[in-house]
């Protein structure tokens, strides 16, 4: 924690070079470079999505682009979604609720006119559900498991869950993945993750730091 | 080839340790009066002439000398006042040294005159240029009378450094005034070339001797003790405080010291709201156990030294600060008092205000106000929650030629601010209300530091002073030394509430702020804060964290210019009355509020 509040308000070109790594040329064509390049100042070991981060504090570490107002400008990536066997794991002992038990939130500036080199790393802050907040993942969860289970996968679309939502995950639209259909017969479905909507990460965001509404 | 090794001449000794004792007429003055003093005189009349070059005349109706001990006194150390070396740790007279005589009689020309009241004749001793005592019979009233002419006649060189005669009587006076705050019971008479220029009667206690020394100082007065030492104190609000300490008079076992480390500690009990460098105007007598103190440090004894010196210190300057906090400096200022007593030939009474805590004198009583209307009474003229530029001019207009004063003495009331009703906002700076007694104006910036510093004093010492995270800490550009100073202040900051870490050579991070400063700008809040923890090495650390929280407070406090909505007036008046101490002034010092009696206003518009 004192090595990620350390960082907080260097600027992506101070941290790349504290850290020893060039900027990309082209920022958007290397949408995991931020996180790759925090995941290196904080000595992230591991790069399986299965484990935690930081497995040994049971910690999850996340960026959090933000605009100027302080509001989150992208939904958050939790994990991928296995469509085969979600429907038999429940919320207790989901890959969900083991990877966001504890959250290292990182937020990073993220303005449109700001130049990428410029964007500054904020405070982070360590997340953990209250007991509200776990009780409308835990719905979202059940009703989007529910609905894989029923075969309706290729229904869902991303407006079902208030906090979480599910979304299409993979480097292009060819990408399939086995699926089962709503008699439990093998089918096929675009690969899917569970993602914090932004209003949800950005309500956590103004209680952290008092933002106005 | 070199001077050879001799012994001086013993009149050449003397010059030179005259010149110690004697550094001007006003060193003679300081001199004879203690020695008037230590005789036991209760009436001395102090004559000097061209600032006491030509003429220095110390008349004292003290308990006088036999002819051998007249003659004996003008003789290098003897004295009647110490006779062994145990003696000089309890040291309950003013001199002791046997120099003073010998020295100014080097000097000048000095005739003493002296007869014990049993005697039936008395004594006349003469000594020039410190040559040999003439002894004569003489007569004369009981005491002794030392004249002395011609002050440094045969040392020219020390006439040189003598400043104009007006300076030198300016410094005789002082010495006269302090051995007169010294020793109330003293009725003592300045003539300075054929005009009496101070004439003090016999004071029945130190206050009363205070008061009558500074009738145009508004002083608060605080009596007890700590620590086994005694203490009495009048003291002027901050915002009378002066630059420099010679306002401040200091006296330990009833002699007047010079003692910056105790002057800084009177000055610190005030806190933030004396800025360093000011010091208050006003007297402090300390008792103590002689054998406590050692006044053997320097000739002119002017300078004490403490066997508990840190302890007395602190002990006072805690001691203070737990009495000035709740001090209300009452009353109009001077100027005030005397344009009342000029054009109404009255007199609002005495300034000097006992604190509540105290046993002192003083006080007046003022006429019993008349009853302000309900408040729901109606309000014909539309004044009531009026804001704007023509309410500000009809009160600046009333209270144009009053001094800011100082608060009233309702401040001191539990629930003043509370009680007040808001009449508007003028000039969106000051906010207008009607209480009992008159009108009173706030500042509304010092009266929201005040409440603020107040909460974060109180948070700091209950480690209870909340921090709001910033999403994305301010970066602060700045000077190489001014980074340096936030790496190692660090820890400091860090209890202030003001967490920074520094980024690079040039660069440093705020990471929060205090809950209670949303509206400070974190870089200027900063710059100041370091300016404050700088001063650390002039102040205790303590007083370095009281001025970065002052400073704090002023950013994050509602500015002149604000809006503020009737919820926010009734919020700030009650927040006000929850302020544990100095609520009259804020964290730097200025006064709160402003006061118009409705008796004065009355009298103004010829009611």
């Amino acid at each position: 924690m004192k090595r990620a509040l350390a960082l907080a308000g260097l600027t992506l070109a101070e941290l790349a070079q504290r850290v020893g790594v060039a900027l990309p040329a082209e920022p958007r064509r290397d949408k995991g470079f931020v996180g790759r390049l925090l995941e290196r100042a904080l000595g992230v070991k591991s790069s399986a999505s299965a484990v935690q981060d930081f497995p040994e504090l049971g910690i999850e570490l996340k960026t959090l682009p933000v605009d100027a107002q302080g509001k989150p400008r992208e939904s958050t990536f939790v994990c991928h979604v296995d469509l085969v066997r979600i429907a038999d794991c429940d919320w207790e002992r989901s890959r969900v609720r083991h990877k966001l038990s504890r959250v290292l939130f990182l937020p990073i500036e993220t303005h449109r006119e700001l130049p990428f080199a410029q964007r500054r790393i904020g405070s982070a802050w360590l997340w953990s559900p209250s007991a509200d907040e776990e009780n409308v993942l835990r719905h979202d969860y059940d009703d989007l498991v529910g609905r894989i289970a029923a075969g309706e996968i290729n229904e869902l679309r991303a407006h079902v869950g208030q906090a979480m939502q599910l979304r299409p995950k993979a480097a292009h639209a060819g990408v399939r993945t086995r699926s089962n259909d709503a008699e439990g017969a093998p089918a096929s479905a675009h690969p899917r993750a569970f993602y914090l909507r932004a209003s949800f990460t950005g309500a956590l965001l103004q209680r952290a730091f008092a933002l106005p509404e | 080839m070199s001077a050879r090794i001799r012994i001086l001449p013993s009149a050449l000794a003397d010059q030179i340790a005259a010149g110690e004792v004697v550094e001007r007429p006003a060193s003679v003055v300081k001199e004879l009066l203690e020695n008037a003093i230590d005789a036991g005189a209760t009436r001395v009349v102090v004559e000097i002439a061209d600032g006491g070059q030509t003429l220095i005349r110390v008349t004292d109706d003290g308990s006088g000398m036999p002819p051998e001990d007249a003659a004996l006194c003008v003789q290098r150390h003897a004295t009647s006042k110490i006779a062994s070396s145990d003696d000089l740790f309890a040291i309950r007279t003013l001199g002791f040294r046997g120099e003073a005589l010998p020295s100014i009689a080097s000097v000048s020309r000095l005739c003493l005159t002296t007869r014990p009241a049993a005697a039936l004749s008395g004594s006349r001793v003469y000594v020039e240029g410190g040559g040999a005592a003439e002894l004569s019979d003489h007569g004369g009233a009981p005491g002794t009378s030392v004249e002395v002419r011609d002050l440094f006649y045969n040392v020219p060189a020390r006439l040189k450094f003598l400043k104009a005669k007006p300076t030198e009587s300016a410094q005789v006076g002082s010495v006269c005034l302090r051995a007169a705050l010294a020793h109330p019971q003293l009725a003592l008479r300045v003539v300075r070339d054929g005009r009496a220029t101070l004439d003090m009667l016999r004071a029945p206690n130190a206050l009363a001797r205070v008061q009558a020394a500074f009738p145009e100082e508004t002083l608060s007065s605080y009596e007890g003790n700590f620590d086994g030492v005694n203490v009495l104190a009048a003291l002027c609000a901050p915002e009378k405080a002066r630059a420099g300490s010679q306002h401040l008079h200091l006296f330990v076992n009833h002699r007047p010291v010079r003692d910056t480390t105790l002057a800084r500690a009177v000055a610190y009990a005030y806190g933030s709201v004396l800025p360093p460098g000011r010091f208050p105007a006003g007297v402090v007598y300390l008792e103590l156990d002689p054998a406590e103190v050692d006044v053997n440090v320097h000739p002119q004894k002017l300078e004490v030294r403490f066997a508990r010196g840190r302890a007395v210190m602190d002990g006072l300057t805690r001691w203070l600060a737990k009495r000035l906090g709740t001090a209300a400096w009452s009353g109009p200022s001077a100027r005030g008092n005397d344009y009342w007593t000029q054009r109404l030939g009255t007199s609002l009474g005495t300034n000097l205000q006992p604190h509540a805590s105290s046993g002192g004198v003083g006080g007046f009583a003022a006429p019993a106000p008349l009853p302000s209307p309900a408040a729901d009474a109606p309000d014909p003229w539309g004044l009531h929650g009026r804001t704007g530029a023509a309410l500000a001019d009809r009160v600046a207009e009333l209270t144009s030629d009053l001094q800011p004063t100082a608060a009233t003495p309702l401040l001191g009331q539990a629930g003043f601010f509370s009680s007040l009703r808001v009449l508007g906002q003028a000039r969106r700076m000051f906010l207008v209300c009607e209480g009992d007694t008159g009108i009173h104006v706030l500042d509304q910036h010092a009266a929201d530091e005040r409440v603020r510093y107040d909460q974060l004093q109180r948070a700091y010492n209950e480690r209870e002073l909340k921090t709001q995270r910033l999403l994305f800490p301010e970066r602060v550009e700045c000077s190489e030394a001014e980074a340096l100073a936030v790496e190692t202040h660090q820890a400091e900051l860090e209890r202030v509430g003001l967490p920074c870490t520094r980024l690079g050579p040039t660069t440093v991070a705020i990471a929060a702020v205090p809950a209670l400063l949303c509206r400070a700008a974190p870089a200027r809040l900063l710059r100041d804060i370091l300016v404050e923890l700088d001063h650390a090495g002039e102040r205790a650390f303590g007083d370095a964290v009281d001025m970065a929280l002052a400073t704090m407070a002023c950013h994050g406090a509602i500015r002149a210019g604000d809006l503020l909505s009737p919820q926010e007036l009734a919020a700030l008046l009650v927040s006000l009355d929850a302020v544990h101490d100095f609520r009259g002034h804020c964290p730097h010092g200025r006064p709160v509020v402003c006061s118009l009696p409705w008796d004065d206003l009355e009298r103004r518009l010829g009611r």
